[in-house]
């Protein structure tokens, strides 16, 4: 008898905890069930907001009012979606509304920063600009925030247009639209910076 | 000269955002299948997906995430102290509002229905389409309770309008005159009336004791055990009775 139940208490303890209980828990307001999924998600939330900003300084701050929105809005979170999709989506929507009002400055201030970049590079910088991968960092960099958001959202992390336009809230056509642009844009980019 | 692009380029992108469907869908994929343009550009856009998807980020520093996780963790418990618990409760409102909601339907709906059964000449619908119905006549109005006293009109087993029925008190509240006997007059009814004519008696010896007229007393004492032999007082009163008088 003792020795079931220490073997069922062991069973119990090994069983790993789902992402779903981990959520309730968080619904619950568990401080705990917020720290495991930092510690699971926190690296895809932080690889997808590092491409999306283009190496900006405010990446921490991003995260954590992703998460810290996720632990709001736990309660009302759609259960078809899985934990990932709903983490990027939540990081997607911070980006997209917090340079939807400035893209279009924020655009020029990056457009200047790397014109001006192009043109005092060391040599090392230039050989290495050749490369594709480097010229697709630039290309994506020189991309609006709400394109390179529903972008990647959609390349990278492969959610559905449907997925991004809830997540974003925003119509499906919009979503659509924008990656449609996104992609001529970063096509005509990628081009350009070939033929340079 | 190079032949014009193929126009129907646009379905390639459309079919990777999930824009078509059903049979739209599959002909743009045979039509991709043959044409060498799509097939090109349908192949461009896998590969920028892939780019993108391996397109290498700055590696995140341990401690810089451990950082963000504590001040995470922090602010969530700051969050959590500053709002005060709700104490909204869905269901406990749910069931309040039903319970509201009932309670004034009952409040308007009982009168109308109760004012429609009992109004005067009111007469159902299914009823009047019968055929050979005939309104009954109003019944005469009922007796007006009378305003004498319930227990004397049992006591004496006498009915205003109607013949002496048995001698038991009445089982049902109503009376038979219409009118509604209250509890406590029902359990006055049945019980006997209160004889104050023993407690008389047994004042009048005492004050003949008092005032020394000891034989009157005895008198008395008999008397008062022959008409109440089973009397509250009987104890004492055998006692006075047998009481001497100071010549004795």
């Amino acid at each position: 008898m003792t020795a079931n139940h220490s073997t069922r208490r062991v069973a119990a303890s090994a069983t790993p905890i789902t992402d779903e209980d981990a959520l309730a828990a968080l619904s619950q307001g568990q401080i705990g069930a917020l720290g495991l999924l930092y510690d699971r998600y926190s690296g895809v939330v932080y690889d997808f907001v590092r491409r999306a900003v283009s190496g900006e300084s405010d990446v921490d701050d991003i995260v954590q009012a992703t998460f810290l929105s996720a632990a709001k809005t736990v309660a009302s979170r759609d259960g078809k979606q899985t934990c990932r999709t709903w983490l990027v989506g939540i990081a997607g929507r911070l980006l997209y509304r917090r340079r939807r009002g400035l893209s279009r400055w924020t655009r020029a201030l990056r457009e200047l920063t790397l014109r001006d970049a192009d043109k005092y590079a060391d040599p090392h910088q230039a050989l290495s600009a050749r490369d594709e991968v480097n010229r697709l960092s630039s290309a994506l960099a020189k991309l609006s925030e709400p394109k390179r958001v529903v972008l990647l959202l959609a390349e990278a992390e492969e959610q559905s247009c449907e997925q991004i336009a809830r997540a974003l809230q925003v119509p499906v056509g919009t979503v659509w639209t924008r990656l449609h642009h996104a992609r001529r844009e970063l096509r005509q980019l990628l081009d350009h910076a070939e033929e340079q | 000269m190079s032949p014009p692009p193929c126009q129907r380029l646009w379905q390639v992108e459309a079919a990777r955002d999930g824009r078509l469907a059903g049979s739209d869908l599959s002909n743009a994929l045979r039509h991709r299948a043959e044409c060498p343009d799509c097939a090109r550009a349908a192949r461009a856009l896998g590969e920028l997906g892939q780019n993108l998807k391996t397109l290498p980020v700055q590696p995140t520093d341990t401690l810089q995430r451990r950082r963000t996780r504590q001040a995470l963790l922090g602010a969530w418990n700051a969050h959590l102290l500053s709002e005060p618990p709700s104490k909204f409760r869905p269901r406990v409102a749910l069931g309040v509002a039903a319970c509201t909601l009932a309670g004034v339907a009952l409040a308007v709906g009982y009168p109308l229905v109760r004012g429609a059964a009992h109004s005067p000449g009111s007469v159902g619908v299914q009823q009047k389409t019968q055929p050979g119905f005939e309104p009954k006549p109003p019944e005469p109005a009922r007796a007006e309770p009378s305003s004498e006293p319930v227990l004397q009109l049992q006591s004496a087993n006498v009915e205003p309008n109607r013949e002496p029925t048995s001698a038991k008190p009445h089982p049902s509240p109503t009376s038979a005159t219409g009118g509604i006997v209250r509890p406590e007059r029902v359990h006055a009814a049945t019980q006997p009336p209160i004889n104050s004519a023993e407690d008389n008696a047994y004042l009048q010896i005492v004050e003949l004791l008092r005032s020394g007229r000891v034989a009157e007393a005895r008198a008395k004492s008999a008397q008062y055990l022959h008409l109440f032999p089973n009397g509250f007082r009987r104890p004492e009163v055998e006692k006075i009775a047998t009481r001497k008088t100071p010549n004795e």
